[in-house]
């Protein structure tokens, strides 16, 4: 044995050594670094796990981002469509009541250009009958009595006869309402006496309108209902021509 | 007396030599072993480690015969 | 660019090598004397050093043990503060370890299995580096060249010869049959040579070529397999050896199985003989048909053994280890069929 150098002393101090080492090593390397290599598993494992997670996820979320994006798009076409309306309905009452107010000013330049041709031509009815009278004493060539001539003046334009209107003598009227038209302005008085005239015989509740027409040129035409009495000049005169012709 | 000292320093040394004819024994067997297992990577390389680490060992048992015929040699040698 | 770049390398390289080479047969053949290399001195034991520890001394093997242990322990120390770092990923001379160690741990994990891996780590991953490294490190030069200068005890050497003051080198052309050896270096500081007929008795040597460390190594091996294996299977281990039951069993292969246990006994023995006699017969053989080859023919053929000798390190440190991990993992495991409740 001592020839191949076998000796209790080098041995016992090889194995010694070889003893501290493994302790030394097991502290320093091994424990520290196949703690370290288990860990890298284990988080080499859960970053491949983590990563097909997020690979998920981000489909999900492209998937999400797209539905928002549609979304959006609907709700950013709805918007448009209803500011549109909006402004469309917005842009017709605008117009409408424009319209309405424009139509509102007509009316009422309509009626005061009534109003301011009704008293021109109840001005001018005084002359007319002064000229009427003057042409009649010229053409008759005596003088009628002015008081008379005036009534019958009145008469023929107003349709008023004795505080009667002529027209309603002896027919039935029933309506709500009721439109009298004459050729010139009828005066105050005139207009109450034909007013409760058909009143009375149209019942207290209708309305009575009163409308100027020179076309009919004199008399009066009225209307109750459905019903038009027809007593002016006009209408006479085309009677007349249809029996003529 | 100067004869056998001779005589048996030579007998000693053709002694250890003739020890070692026991390593033909272990060349043979690693050889097989190295060629069975390269066969065996071969038609199945996927198996390679598996393959490897058991030709190792196959290897290392044969070649302990080789090194029981080495340790024969050196006690001849250095020890008688 | 890339076509010149590589071949102009190339030829650095070549040139770089032939130099060598001519360097190497200028001084095996035409050079001083001082430069032929020696016929190398085959020497078994390990050869003391001189020094002493607690009454020990300290061979050339155990010096260079203790190196590769200095260098396991620097390695081992900066794998530790990598690891105190908290960081997973190592660099540099680090990650080197820590492949190993990896390496190392995954066989262990795949035949012992996580739980006891790292209980049998410390001993086979320590059996593992330290003979990787003790190989690595016995193929610096200088080891086994740079030495005392003692007189041969066999009577036959060679002269000194003083290179500078107080460092000898030995000359292979003056034969002195006196007393005498090889080598290099002495450090007596007496003008006169150290010796007449000198040997050098080189400071580090390869462990593995010194049978006290393999067989340290089988030994530590196959009785910490006892101990893994009554660790792991308590008493039940030792029925492996001595199977009375199967004796008392009545089976007819009953005593044939008895003289199979005491077999498993000499086993474990046959065990260390060829452990610590496999490393070292290929690390002292290696090393032996190095310095002999370079002795015969000193150019071109050297290297590729050298190269062959890295190759032959890694692989007997590998088979070690990987015995040493089968043997231990085959007795965590019970053999007999009644043992096989214990796992």
């Amino acid at each position: 044995m001592e020839a191949l150098g076998i000796n209790l002393g080098f041995f016992l101090f090889q194995v010694f050594n070889f003893s501290i080492l493994a302790i030394l090593l097991y502290a320093f390397a091994y424990k520290p670094l196949v703690n370290m290599l288990e860990q890298r598993k284990t988080k080499i494992a859960q970053g491949l796990e983590d990563a097909q997670v997020a690979a998920e996820a981000r489909a999900n979320a492209e998937r999400e981002a797209e539905k928002v994006l549609a979304d959006a798009q609907t709700k950013a076409s709805n918007v448009v469509r209803d500011a549109t309306e909006r402004a469309e309905a917005a842009g017709r009452e605008v117009r409408a009541e424009m319209e309405a107010e424009a139509a509102k000013a007509k009316d009422v330049a309509l009626a005061e250009a009534a109003v301011e041709r009704d008293r021109m031509l109840a001005d001018v009815r005084g002359q007319i009958a002064a000229l009427a009278m003057a042409a009649t004493q010229k053409l008759v060539g005596e003088a009628l009595d002015e008081k008379r001539q005036h009534a019958l003046l009145d008469e023929f334009f107003s349709g008023v006869k004795a505080g009667k209107v002529v027209v309603l003598e002896g027919t039935a009227l029933a309506g709500s309402s009721a439109e009298i038209t004459s050729a010139l302005p009828l005066t105050e008085a005139e207009q109450n006496t034909v007013k409760k005239d058909v009143l009375s015989k149209i019942g207290d509740q209708a309305t009575v309108a009163f409308r100027v027409d020179p076309s009919i040129l004199g008399g009066l035409v009225i209307r109750v209902g459905d019903k038009v009495l027809d007593n002016s000049v006009a209408g006479q005169m085309e009677g007349l021509r249809q029996k003529l012709v | 007396m100067e004869f056998n000292e001779f005589f048996v320093l030579g007998m000693k040394l053709l002694g250890a030599g003739m020890a070692m004819l026991g390593a033909i024994g272990a060349g043979v067997g690693v050889g097989i072993a190295a060629s069975g297992g390269v066969q065996a990577m071969g038609r199945n390389p996927d198996a390679a480690p598996i393959i490897q680490t058991n030709m190792i060992l196959g290897m290392a048992f044969a070649e302990a015969v080789a090194i029981y015929a080495l340790a024969v040699a050196l006690i001849i040698i250095f020890a008688t | 660019m890339s076509d010149t770049k590589p071949k102009k390398r190339f030829h650095v390289k070549t040139l770089l090598i032939l130099l060598l080479v001519a360097a190497g047969a200028y001084a095996a053949f035409w050079g001083p004397s001082i430069l032929k290399p020696v016929n190398p001195v085959v020497v078994l034991p390990g050869e003391h050093t001189g020094l002493s520890l607690f009454g020990l001394e300290i061979t050339n093997t155990m010096l260079a043990t203790l190196l590769a242990d200095v260098i396991l322990i620097v390695m081992g120390f900066s794998a530790w503060r990598f690891a105190k770092s908290g960081q997973l990923v190592p660099k540099g001379f680090v990650n080197a370890f820590e492949a190993i160690v990896e390496f190392l741990w995954n066989s262990i994990e795949s035949s012992a299995g996580a739980k006891w891996g790292r209980r049998i780590m410390p001993v086979v991953a320590t059996i593992f580096l330290l003979i990787f490294v003790a190989n690595m490190v016995k193929l610096v030069p200088g080891f086994e060249s740079i030495g005392w200068m003692e007189e041969s005890p066999h009577g036959e050497g060679y002269a000194a010869v003083q290179l500078i003051p107080g460092v000898y080198t030995i000359d292979k052309t003056q034969p002195v049959t006196l007393e005498h050896a090889e080598g290099e270096e002495a450090t007596h500081t007496e003008g006169e040579a150290p010796c007449q007929a000198c040997e050098v008795v080189p400071w580090f040597r390869g462990s593995a070529t010194d049978l006290n460390f393999t067989i340290a190594l089988a030994v530590i091996t196959v009785v910490m397999t006892q101990v893994y294996g009554v660790w792991a299977l308590g008493p039940g281990y030792f029925s492996k050896f001595m199977p009375f039951k199967e004796l008392v069993s009545g089976n007819p292969f009953g005593i044939i199985n008895f003289a199979v246990g005491f077999l498993e006994i000499i086993l474990e023995f046959a065990k260390i003989l060829s452990f610590a006699f496999r490393l070292f017969g290929n690390i002292f053989a290696g090393a032996l048909l190095l310095s002999i080859i370079g002795a015969l023919l000193p150019i071109v053929i050297p290297p590729v053994l050298y190269i062959f000798e890295v190759f032959f390190g890694i692989i007997q440190a590998y088979v070690f280890f990987l015995l040493a991990v089968v043997f231990i993992s085959g007795a965590l495991v019970s053999h007999s069929d009644h043992g096989e409740e214990h796992h």
